[in-house]
């Protein structure tokens, strides 16, 4: 499939520093590609660049084959920006918002007024448009934030921690409609520090550190890149004997096992397989469960993994 | 290109006025400042009486009847100087102490008698032109020339009748020969003896002495004040638009960064422009300020002016930082540069270092301008001189603003 966007080499130095060092990725069409990072991973300069805001230090990057240091207008006309910040006129409503960045985007007439309902749609803020934006909760300056970058119909939407300082429920909304177009086709570029959003959202994932690309690929192919260890966590209501490990270990196919009299603590390959096998072992001794947790390696602990720190912080 | 520069200007323009603090200051206060100021300054020099220097060397009586006439009228002052102070005279013509100077010749009554041409002279300054006071002096002028005519052929006629009857005057022969003497006075018109008028204008060093007072200094004073004022709160609005990332989200569209940066200033421009409009309406129906005087001259100063303060107002926009910093510059940069181009109190009055800091200020080269339309009535190559200062500095200005613009 043809790559909507290549990313070679580009790299951003502020006063001595590499905000971004030596970035590179490709993204297919009516993909869905996410840029995981903490803050100050440099994912808004790799986004800045992208968008021909500022000119990267070196390297560069081609939108359908235009280049962002020779093409720069080429390339706006082939994408969608969605800031960080709500860059939106605050004392205009919604719709005269719409209107104007959508003759920037060079809409016009019965074509302009047609997409401003569209985006208006899709963002579920149709009734409320003729209100000002400071009359607005944050999920929903987010979201009209978000249908400015529809307006032009692009290529690719590119979007930068669009759901900052949103409620649960706007999140949810946004995310939702945000598959809901990717799934129609759009390819989309979606930061976050959120792992969460990026799970849900994206086929393939760059994970970001100190301007740096340091794991990239499918959910899977990160899962793995983790290792492949399950963690299963049992407390229970009896006392667990300690002449229970060795037979814990032969049925769920492990050495890790920790008892503590009344938890069980297990890293295995395979959890859902061996879990069954240890709640019916626990009955058979007649040990009552309490609770059980079972936690597969996701891309927080991938970063965990990589750089030994938390994603979130 | 030229379409999206109109669409920034015009949301500009919309942003800027949908502000409701802003529309207090730009329209709403320097309609009420215009007014209060300038009508409280009416009132000190406005009940004033025109002072008119009369001089009278005549050795008849009409000299005094002329005198006795003009004192009747309301709106002048005389003030009576002796015979050896026709210099004195001049210069108190010259230095605008008396609007005008009259002399009445020593042989006035005696020409008036024999009917012969005689002239008065009236003294003036260049530049001004008090129509009022030329008109009132000839029309008393003519008077006397006719009452000297009815009285010269009263007394002729009566003279006549005692030559021949030696005998007393009735009461209803006197209602006759009135009567007679009315019917040929109008047939004795013809070579009746005239008064000549001749306008001796004193020319003035300095031609600008006339200093506009009350609402004609108050209406282009704080339009023009106001005006900056209002240019540079485009500019706050557009700090504020940096804060809130729109010009830097205009970048991510596809338009020229030339075309933004026109837009905006476009912007900028039409909100001085229309506010001066408002407010020059305002001056001329409400408060009779005679700004329809010289239209083109008054479109090219406002033009060229608002040019110059949107290019400071860029300026202060792209120097500060924060919309709470640049608002406080744009009061105190209007108001203090106002002062000093005299928008506050004519520039005539404040020292003369002062008048030289003034022209620094594009607002000097505005109000100065304005001044010759509004009170002295030049024309078009009179302004011209400020019209060119004004696009000096709106060149440089414009030219740094663009330079230093600014995105984030
Ligand atoms: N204009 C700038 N000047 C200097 N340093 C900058 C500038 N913009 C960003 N940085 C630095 O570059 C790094 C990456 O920032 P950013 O791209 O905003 O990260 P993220 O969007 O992932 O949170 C940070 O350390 C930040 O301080
Ligand atoms: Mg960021």
């Amino acid at each position: 499939m043809m790559n909507i966007i290549e990313v070679k080499e580009l790299t951003k130095v502020y006063e001595g520093r590499k905000a971004v060092d030596s970035v590179s990725f490709e993204i297919k069409k009516g993909e869905a590609f996410g840029l995981l990072g903490p803050n100050g991973a440099g994912k808004t300069t790799t986004i800045s660049m992208l968008s021909c805001l500022i000119p990267p230090t070196s390297g560069d990057a081609h939108i359908e084959g235009k280049s962002i240091i020779k093409e720069p207008i080429e390339v706006k006309k082939r994408i969608g920006v969605v800031p960080q910040d709500i860059a939106l006129y605050p004392t205009l409503s919604a719709r005269e918002n719409l209107f104007f960045w959508g003759e920037m985007y060079g809409l016009s007439g019965r074509r302009l007024k047609e997409k401003v309902d569209e985006v208006l749609q899709v963002v579920g803020l149709t009734e409320r448009s003729k209100d000002r934006i400071n009359k607005y909760s944050g999920g929903m300056k987010r979201r009209i934030n978000i249908a400015v970058g529809l307006l032009p119909s692009p290529k690719l939407l590119i979007l930068d921690e669009p759901t900052v300082g949103v409620d649960p429920q706007s999140r949810t909304n946004i995310l939702e409609s945000l598959r809901k177009l990717n799934k129609g086709g759009l390819t989309i570029l979606y930061t976050s520090h959120y792992m969460e959003e990026v799970e849900f959202l994206c086929d393939r994932v760059a994970v970001m550190d100190l301007g740096k690309i340091i794991a990239q690929g499918t959910q899977n192919e990160l899962r793995l890149l983790a290792g492949k260890m399950d963690s299963l966590k049992i407390s229970t209501i009896d006392e667990v004997q300690m002449r229970l490990v060795e037979v814990i270990k032969k049925v769920s196919e492990t050495d890790e096992v920790k008892i503590a009299d009344k938890a069980i603590e297990i890293l295995t390959l395979q959890g859902r397989k061996v879990l069954p096998k240890i709640i019916e072992l626990l009955g058979n001794n007649s040990i009552r469960i309490k609770s059980v947790e079972v936690e597969e390696p996701n891309l927080e602990s991938l970063f965990l993994h990589l750089t030994g720190k938390e994603l979130r912080d | 290109m030229i379409k999206k520069v109109l669409v920034i200007a015009f949301n500009s323009l919309k942003v800027t006025f949908r502000d409701k603090g802003n529309l207090i200051w730009l329209i709403i206060m320097p309609i009420v400042w215009t007014t209060l100021i300038g009508t409280m300054s009416t009132t000190g020099g406005g009940d004033e009486k025109i002072p008119v220097g009369f001089l009278n060397s005549d050795r008849g009586i009409y000299g005094e009847v002329f005198e006795e006439i003009l004192r009747k009228e309301e709106s002048i002052k005389i003030v009576a100087m002796a015979e050896d102070d026709e210099d004195k005279m001049r210069n108190s013509v010259k230095d605008t102490k008396l609007s005008v100077g009259l002399i009445i010749p020593g042989d006035f009554s005696e020409k008036l008698k024999v009917r012969e041409q005689v002239v008065i002279e009236i003294l003036k300054s260049q530049g001004n032109s008090s129509y009022f006071l030329e008109e009132l002096i000839e029309k008393t002028a003519h008077r006397i020339s006719i009452n000297a005519l009815a009285a010269n052929f009263t007394v002729e006629k009566i003279s006549e009748r005692r030559v021949v009857l030696e005998e007393e005057v009735l009461e209803d022969e006197k209602e006759r020969i009135w009567e007679e003497a009315f019917v040929k006075a109008d047939a004795f018109f013809e070579p009746a003896p005239s008064i000549g008028i001749e306008y001796v204008v004193l020319s003035v060093e300095k031609r600008d002495e006339n200093i506009p007072i009350g609402v004609e200094a108050s209406s282009p004073g704080f339009a023009v004040m106001f005006v900056m004022m209002g240019v540079c709160f485009a500019g706050v609005a557009m700090v504020q638009e940096r804060h809130h990332k729109t010009l830097a989200r205009l970048l991510t569209t596809p338009t020229e960064k030339f075309s933004i940066i026109s837009g905006k200033m476009l912007g900028f421009f039409l909100v001085g422009f229309i506010q001066f409009m408002i407010l020059i309406l305002f001056g001329q129906l409400v408060l009779k300020v005679n700004w329809g005087n010289l239209p083109l001259g008054v479109l090219l100063l406002v033009v060229s002016y608002v040019l110059s303060v949107t290019g400071l107002g860029t300026l202060l926009s792209v120097v500060v930082r924060t919309s709470a910093q640049a608002g406080a510059f744009a009061v105190l940069i209007s108001m203090v540069t106002s002062m000093l181009g005299g928008a506050w109190w004519p520039i005539e009055i404040v020292p003369r270092f002062m008048q030289n800091i003034a022209r620094f200020t594009p607002q000097y080269w505005a109000i100065n301008g304005f001044n010759k339309i509004i009170t002295r009535g030049f024309g078009i190559t009179e302004i011209l001189p400020n019209f060119y200062v004004l696009l000096a500095i709106s060149t440089i200005s414009l030219l740094l603003a663009i330079r230093f613009f600014r995105f984030e």
